[in-house]
């Protein structure tokens, strides 16, 4: 646990989830998985105004985003954040019957999926890859 | 001669009185750092009351100077002196006044006239974007019908070879002139990775000639003058011969009767001191009159019938000369013929011969090649041709899921093959990333434009680039050469 706190701790998540309990979890789960900066809103409207909120050193490293919440869904949110950042890496949170939304969040540069219920070697598993992402990014950029 | 000297009680009387109207020191100023040579004051009693004799300079300098002010009110005249000239003028507040105005409407009417000049330019700038959009609109619709109304035939007759052989046929036909199509816009657009190679003057001019004789007819005389046929040049010979035949075209079409074309060469020094060789095309046509030949190179600008030419002929000569480093000049009169002469620097480097692709022996034995691309067809199509030639292939739509399947793959993954312009990471940062965990891994990177081709400096050791479209044999034999290890960067397109 030690070891995977050192690789997690410097990302920063923002979790997008209309359902309280839901949210909890995904961010236990993340706490528990070494992240530090977990950032919770419960639809897309606060999810794009605290985004707006960031900028230099502090931005989000990583949106997990519900498909299907009320007012704003998830495609709504992914639409648009790539107006603004069309690399920031977007994970649909999405249920075992949200095989249409695939195409359609697909057409927006979505970053990858992860379907409900997932376990925790699961999400590790898109934390690592995340990571490698910023670490290959500044890499190259050097 | 300084005729306050001689009158000084007048020099009392007018050398000193200041302007009123606009910052007097700064006019003052003005007039005083003109070269002073002499004062010239005749009194008021010889010209009437608020006259005086003056230079042409100080009285048009005067002007200018204070044209820039609303006020005219001059109650006051500061004379701090002015240039020598023999031009004499009288200087009157009335005539000071009408000069002022007239000086300020002719400026008023200069920078309308500016402005609509501006304007002009920009509204000609937008045609010919609109006229160059609407050509690559045009052009891609007919292809695209093409495409659309074959593929449904096909679609409909399944079971009908012969049917479905024509189709077919006429599909590929269309993608290879959309592929020409798109491959002139971008050497015009210069965003085309040409292939250079060194060649010699003899053997780009065999080429032609080869070509001459099936484009020409018999009424047209064809001489060839080379004065350097050893002569080098890097260029691409392909794009080289094609540039030539669009002008030979050309040519030929406006001697509708019959004509004679000479292709002549020789070698140059700039006036800098490069050297350079110089290829000419002279034909004794109708010429073109000054207004056209200021917009022949504009794409999509033709003289001719829509069916007899789509206008982008000249405009990839124009592109391909650039991108060689040369430069096309032409030289015409309505009735004396049109020469173009291109000019390319000449060079001493050796020649070097590439082997040619052939797909015979480029079959995979059974290698795990990683294809990440975003466009699901072209994944799906390069998927197919892969596995066709022997290979093991793992898709992927982007980087992110790219490493997904470097995750869990728990065997090799011998070659990664990806675009290098993608959402989220680019190749480059993915095969930085994966070279982490594979570094036996070589990597193929792929793109539309040549400026990611400018990026090989960033690309990692022993990679390559190919630009699309790709040909299956191409594509297999940068394959098995970079499986094979070779030791030569392959830059192709």
């Amino acid at each position: 646990m030690a070891e995977l706190q050192k690789d997690f701790h410097n990302l920063k998540i923002l979790v997008v989830e209309d359902d309280q309990n839901t949210m909890l979890l995904i961010k236990r789960m993340l706490l528990d998985l070494g992240v530090v900066h977990v950032y919770t809103c419960r639809d897309g409207a606060e999810a794009l105004k605290l985004l707006g909120s960031f900028d230099g050193q502090d931005l989000i490293n990583l949106v997990l985003c519900d498909w299907k919440m009320p007012n704003m869904s998830g495609i709504e949110v992914l639409k648009q954040i790539r107006t603004c950042d069309p690399d920031l890496p977007f994970l649909m949170v999405t249920g075992q019957s949200d095989v249409d939304s695939v195409v359609e969040a697909k057409a927006y540069a979505v970053t990858a999926y992860i379907k409900k219920p997932f376990s925790m070697e699961e999400l590790r598993k898109k934390l690592r890859i995340v990571r490698r992402m910023i670490k290959a990014r500044e890499a190259t950029s050097a | 001669m300084n005729f306050a000297r001689r009158w000084p009680g007048l020099n009392a009387l007018f050398s000193r009185i200041p302007i009123s109207s606009g910052p007097d020191s700064r006019l003052a100023q003005l007039l005083r750092d003109r070269a002073v040579r002499d004062v010239l004051i005749l009194t008021p009693l010889v010209l009437g009351a608020g006259t005086l004799l003056v230079t042409q300079d100080f009285f048009e300098t005067f002007v200018e100077l204070t044209s820039r002010y609303e006020n005219f009110e001059l109650d006051n005249l500061l004379v701090a002196g002015f240039p020598a000239s023999t031009a004499i003028t009288w200087f009157s507040y009335r005539r000071w006044v009408d000069s002022v105005k007239e000086n300020r409407r002719r400026k008023a009417v200069e920078l309308d006239r500016d402005e609509l000049r501006e304007q002009l330019t920009q509204v000609q700038k937008m045609k010919a974007i609109g006229e160059l959009a609407g050509g690559i609109a045009h052009d891609f619709n007919n292809l695209l019908m093409v495409i659309d109304g074959f593929g449904r035939r096909a679609a409909s007759n399944l079971g009908d070879k012969q049917i479905l052989e024509e189709c077919l046929n006429q599909i590929i036909q269309a993608g290879e002139r959309g592929t020409a199509l798109t491959r002139q816009l971008l050497v015009f657009s210069r965003r085309q990775a040409i292939e250079k190679v060194v060649v010699t003057v003899a053997e780009v001019i065999d080429g032609i000639r080869g070509l001459v004789k099936h484009t020409l007819p018999e009424k047209y005389e064809v001489r060839f003058d080379l004065e350097n046929p050893n002569a080098k040049i890097e260029t691409d010979p392909n794009e080289f011969i094609q540039a030539f035949l669009n002008l030979i075209i050309n040519a030929r079409d406006s001697m509708a009767d019959g004509g004679r074309i000479v292709i002549a060469n020789k070698c140059i020094n700039d006036a800098d001191g490069k050297r350079s060789v110089q290829f000419s095309i002279r034909d004794t046509g109708h010429g073109i009159d000054k207004k056209t030949l200021t917009r022949i190179f504009e794409p999509f600008f033709t003289t001719k019938a829509r069916d007899k030419g789509t206008g982008l002929g000249l405009a990839m000569v124009y592109g391909f000369v650039q991108s060689c480093d040369g430069r096309i000049e032409v030289k015409s009169e309505v009735g004396q013929g049109t020469e173009f002469i291109l000019t390319f620097p000449r060079t001493d480097n050796p020649i070097v011969r590439a082997k040619e692709a052939d797909a015979s022996d480029q079959y995979g034995l059974g290698e795990t090649v990683l294809v990440v691309q975003e466009n699901e067809s072209i994944l799906a199509m390069v998927k197919s041709q892969l596995e066709r030639l022997g290979y093991n292939v793992l898709t992927a739509n982007n980087a992110f899921w790219a490493l997904e399947i470097d995750e869990d793959y728990a065997k090799p993954i011998d070659v990664l093959l990806t675009d290098i312009i993608m959402p989220g990471m680019s190749g480059i940062e993915l095969a930085a990333a994966m070279a982490e965990t594979r570094p036996l891994m070589k990597t193929i990177f792929m793109s539309g434009y040549s400026d990611e081709a400018n990026k090989t400096g960033q690309l990692p050791k022993g990679a390559a680039f190919l630009q699309k479209p790709v040909k299956l044999n191409h594509l297999a034999m940068v394959l098995r050469d970079i499986i094979e290890d070779e030791e030569r960067l392959l830059a192709a397109g």
